[in-house]
């Protein structure tokens, strides 16, 4: 299920994990998500399900014996809402309730059509076209205006979509029943548009949404417009309509249910009649009821080797890399850590695979990040093999796989800081070098790392200790009000994979420029053939990207990994795999090591597409 | 030899009182002998004949110990007895009693539990001792004081006191915790008072209405009659009586602070950068949900038995502490080894005084006192 937890296990996880996925060869730039074997620790492939059958038709006969598949949600059942604006209780049972635009298959690394069956570039338009046969729950088709007010209602509360439209009002038109069409202000990189609509889940009826995108268009002034705006974001869509396989049916204080939708085009490949959302608000219950079976499978959870290790034999555990991890960001207005050079020694100090192996708490569920660049894939080799094919040699690996402490004491020295009784001291103003670490405390994995940094850091002399705070503290005051030193957070674009997400949340995100104080521009950055230095400005890079074609992107992407290798705005430490569990006793799943299950959320896609089915008696 | 003669030689008397005392004098070596004798040993003999006081007291004194072995092996200076915990310290999830080098097993990161647990204590114990110590000398004071002088003073401060008590303790120790979390990092005295905040509250109370009971006791009106200032009298006639309730305020408050500590950063209220036991199982059960895990449980029980047998060590303290604040207890034991002579005994202050004098914060059993409500 897992390996026995040492590191040096671990590591040869790795190796074998890196040379298969190298053996399989990775090309093509489009759909950069990863693939790998989904768990390296299992040698003997293990016989498919009996009745999983191969041509696509799905057993109908008989009773099943599980008629209710049950997974967990995190919002209270019967608080839950389903208006995605709302930002609050959005519950789990969305998943199969809303159909998503696109399906990004990650062994292909290619978008395929869902609810949009199709979609077509065109000069600097995209024209989407919604599914055929394809019906809200209340029997209503489902239109191209359904579309275009969802794709107008992300734009107004905030989507990035609407940063390449001039006028939000206009970008989006329909033609016919079935096509909208979307204008964007100039040409756009297709990777970067596709890849803002496929994780759209199609959630707004125009019987129900239409009146606040007519409130919000007609309104006559920019205050009458956030009220309009305000509105949409306090609805509260408590028995929401759906166009999803399942419907909604009832709620209570313990658990959601849906029931099938007969009429869904992909209706003919389930065979089991409900879907329980069962309100499991911990890890430690999510644990448990996978153990002694209250819950037939688990989209993504961390779970540690000695819970794994008390799984049943007929839960399967499978990997999805999730091009996320954790990294360490800076107040770069701060008077040490807004110093290259400080940062730079910290990266060489922190050993990130030591980091990655205690975080992962005997799993292989996390590596530790080779080269610092703001690309994510490394599982499946995308990185070097990928986006920094043939120049990977040129960067920085930041004494990858060891505590580089002679690097990171040139560096310092060179920086103006002495040691002196065993810490490193600012020789200008004689005060020591503090690295205080804020974190959430409720992030166990990244808690256990960053102890581990912590006692790296005082090791090699710079006073550092861990302050964990509670997660919601933490997030809401420490880190929204810039009041850390140095935080924990999320180095790359969470869901994203293409690096342009990466490097957009690095440099421009809000986060970015307001809690880390990234500067516009950075000065001296050696240039990547070794002659001379340059001041660079990599928001207009990023916007460059955003509108590239295929060589210049590839182009592009690379120098800004360079610019991120050198400069480190933020410090990537790990990368991490979401675990995903799916039961076999009284379901045909895919085998551990599927390809299938190189989705995210198997949990949403599976059932839809006949590959986790109901046993019959 | 009376204090309220003028004169030594008024009552005719062959020998002068001045000889008489010149005699028996007792020195200023004798005085700290006696108070030795009398703070200290006779407290402890009181204390070790009873069963509940001899393991109360050897495992604190485990605890205490403990704390120094951890200051001195985190102090430069000192040698490193048990090595401070760090990660990697060893393979992940030992368990307990399997390796001599990892007696108490290690967490997933490879921390060795036994460091963990050493390590955290001197903070420990400074939080809980804060705690405690801030409860019994506020609620103490403001009782001692509201309930002997009545009046102005008694109305204030019970209206202080029911506005504390009527605050509910935990949220507001949440909501405080929250606002003061920078203040709060790494200062075990400012939680252990933070945990304590409204807890004197409730002593007050308490040892008001004991104070206003033994104010209206014949010996504390002598007291007064006799013209000791407020101060003498609260600290020699009234407080002795109250030691009792109080103590047990204080190991009571201890273990509230051993508990409310724990819980808090076992839920994560409180803002932590060291280990601690309620953090280690705090990690225990998120990183590794020690509760349902036969291979993770060690994590989790060794910073729960260290807790409980604290605790449980404090109120087996409390327990015979009664015995120790029972004047006739006491004086027995002291007067086993006491040479002072028959009939004279020694105030705390130094001067001596007969047996008809009005008692003071007299080690000597007094039959008043004792007859209490």
């Amino acid at each position: 299920m897992s390996s026995d937890g040492n590191q040096a296990d671990v590591d040869a996880g790795r190796r074998r994990l890196l040379s298969a996925v190298g053996a399989a060869g990775i090309a093509g730039l489009a759909g950069c998500g990863g693939r790998q074997s989904a768990n390296t620790g299992e040698q003997t492939p293990e016989p498919t399900a009996t009745e999983q059958s191969t041509d696509g038709e799905v057993n109908q006969e008989g009773k099943p014996l599980d008629s209710a598949l049950t997974v967990a949600q995190w919002a209270v059942p019967s608080e839950s809402q389903y208006n995605v604006y709302n930002s609050k209780n959005d519950a789990e049972a969305r998943r199969v309730m809303f159909d998503r635009l696109l399906y990004y298959n990650l062994s292909s690394q290619e978008y395929e059509g869902y609810a949009v069956s199709d979609w077509e570039f065109s000069g600097d338009a995209i024209d989407l076209t919604v599914r055929d046969d394809y019906t809200w729950h209340d029997g209503d088709e489902v239109t191209a205006r359904d579309l275009e007010i969802q794709l107008k209602l992300d734009m107004y509360t905030g989507g990035s979509l609407a940063d390449y439209v001039s006028d939000i009002s206009e970008a989006v038109s329909t033609s016919g029943d079935k096509t909208a069409r979307m204008e964007f202000e100039s040409e756009v990189n297709r990777d970067v548009v596709l890849a803002f609509i496929q994780p759209k889940r199609f959630r707004t009826k125009e019987s129900v949404y239409g009146e606040y995108l007519d409130a919000i268009e007609s309104a006559s002034s920019e205050d009458a417009r956030s009220e309009a705006i305000a509105d949409l974001q306090e609805f509260s869509d408590t028995e929401p309509i759906g166009n999803g396989p399942f419907q909604w049916e009832d709620a209570d204080s313990q658990r959601t249910l849906v029931t099938k939708y007969e009429d869904h085009p992909d209706a003919d490949s389930i065979n089991f009649p409900e879907m329980e959302y069962r309100y499991l608000e911990s890890n430690q219950k999510r644990w448990s009821a996978l153990q002694n079976g209250q819950t037939d499978g688990s989209a993504t959870l961390f779970m540690p080797e000695n819970q794994l290790n008390q799984l049943p034999d007929s839960v399967r555990v499978g990997l999805i890399p999730r091009h996320w991890g954790m990294g360490l960001v800076f107040d770069l207005e701060h008077d040490d850590f807004g110093q290259r050079a400080v940062r730079q020694a910290v990266a060489h100090v922190v050993n990130r695979e030591d980091v990655a192996a205690n975080a992962a708490a005997g799993t292989e569920s996390k590596l530790g990040v080779e080269i610092p660049s703001g690309l994510t894939g490394a599982f499946s080799g995308n990185v070097k093999d990928v986006w920094l094919d043939g120049v990977a040699d040129d960067f920085d690996d930041y004494s990858f796989g060891e505590s580089g402490t002679d690097a990171a004491a040139t560096l310092l020295e060179d920086a103006g800081y002495e040691k002196q009784d065993g810490t490193w001291t600012n020789t200008e103003t004689g005060e020591p070098l503090e690295a205080p670490i804020k974190g959430p405390a409720g992030f166990t994995d990244w808690v256990a790392g960053a102890e581990t940094i912590v006692a790296q850091l005082k090791e090699f002399g710079i006073e550092s200790e861990l302050i964990a705070k509670e997660s919601s503290t933490y997030w809401g005051q420490d880190y929204a009000n810039g009041n850390f030193v140095i935080g924990l957070q999320g180095w790359a674009n969470y869901d994203q994979s293409y690096p342009y997400f990466h490097f957009d949340w690095m440099y421009r995100s809000s986060d970015a420029t307001e809690y880390w104080n990234v500067p516009e521009t950075f000065e001296e950055v050696p240039s990547r053939d070794g002659n001379g230095a340059s001041t660079v400005t990599p928001s207009e890079q990023i916007s460059a990207l955003s509108r590239a074609d295929e060589a210049e992107a590839a182009e592009l992407i690379q120098e800004l990994a360079w610019v991120t290798n050198q400069t480190l705005p933020t410090v990537p430490v790990m990368e991490k795999l979401a675990q995903t569990f799916l039961t076999s006793d009284e379901w045909n799943v895919p085998p551990r090591n599927s390809e299938k299950l190189q989705t995210y959320w198997p949990t949403e896609w599976l059932p839809r597409r006949g590959d986790w089915t109901a046993k019959r008696e | 030899m009376s204090r309220t003669d003028d004169s030594p030689r008024t009552d005719g008397g062959t020998v002068s009182d001045f000889d008489a005392v010149a005699n028996e004098q007792v020195g200023a070596a004798d005085r700290r002998r006696e108070w030795v004798e009398e703070h200290l040993l006779a407290p402890g003999r009181v204390l070790w004949s009873d069963w509940r006081a001899r393991i109360a007291v050897t495992v604190l004194t485990g605890y205490l110990l403990m704390g120094t072995v951890a200051w001195v092996s985190a102090a430069e200076w000192g040698p490193t007895i048990v090595p401070r915990p760090s990660p990697n310290q060893g393979p992940a999830l030992v368990g307990a009693f399997r390796t001599l080098e990892f007696p108490l097993g290690t967490t997933f990161s490879g921390h060795s539990i036994l460091s963990q647990v050493v390590h955290a204590t001197p903070a420990m114990l400074k939080m809980i001792g804060a705690g405690a110590v801030f409860t019994v000398v506020v609620g103490a004071t403001l009782g001692t004081v509201a309930g002997y002088k009545g009046g102005r003073v008694d109305d204030v401060v019970m209206t202080l006191v029911d506005v504390a008590l009527t605050i509910p303790g935990l949220p507001l120790i949440i909501v405080l915790a929250g606002a003061l979390t920078d203040s709060l990092q790494g200062n075990p005295y400012v939680i252990g008072v933070l945990l304590s905040i409204n807890a004197w509250a409730g002593l007050s109370r308490a040892v008001r209405s004991q104070v206003l009971t033994l104010r209206g006791a014949e010996y504390v009106e002598a007291s007064r009659v006799m013209g000791l200032g407020t101060g003498t009298v609260l600290r020699r006639d009234v407080l002795p009586n109250l030691m009792p309730y109080v103590t047990m305020n204080f190991v009571k408050q201890a273990r509230a602070v051993i508990y409310g500590s724990v819980g808090l950063y076992f839920l994560g209220v409180l803002p932590y950068n060291a280990v601690n036991w309620g953090v280690m199982m705090n990690n225990a059960n998120s990183q590794a949900g020690a509760v349902s895990s036969p291979a993770a449980f060690h994590w989790l029980a060794v910073p729960m038995v260290t807790v409980i047998l604290l605790s449980l060590s404090l109120t087996l303290l409390a327990q015979s502490g009664d015995r120790l604040f029972n004047p006739r207890v006491r004086a027995r034991h002291v007067s086993h080894t006491s040479d002072a002579p028959a009939g004279v005994n020694v105030d705390r202050d130094g001067t001596d005084r007969t047996d008809d004098e009005p008692p003071g914060a007299d080690p000597e059993p007094d039959p008043a006192r004792r007859e209490e409500p």
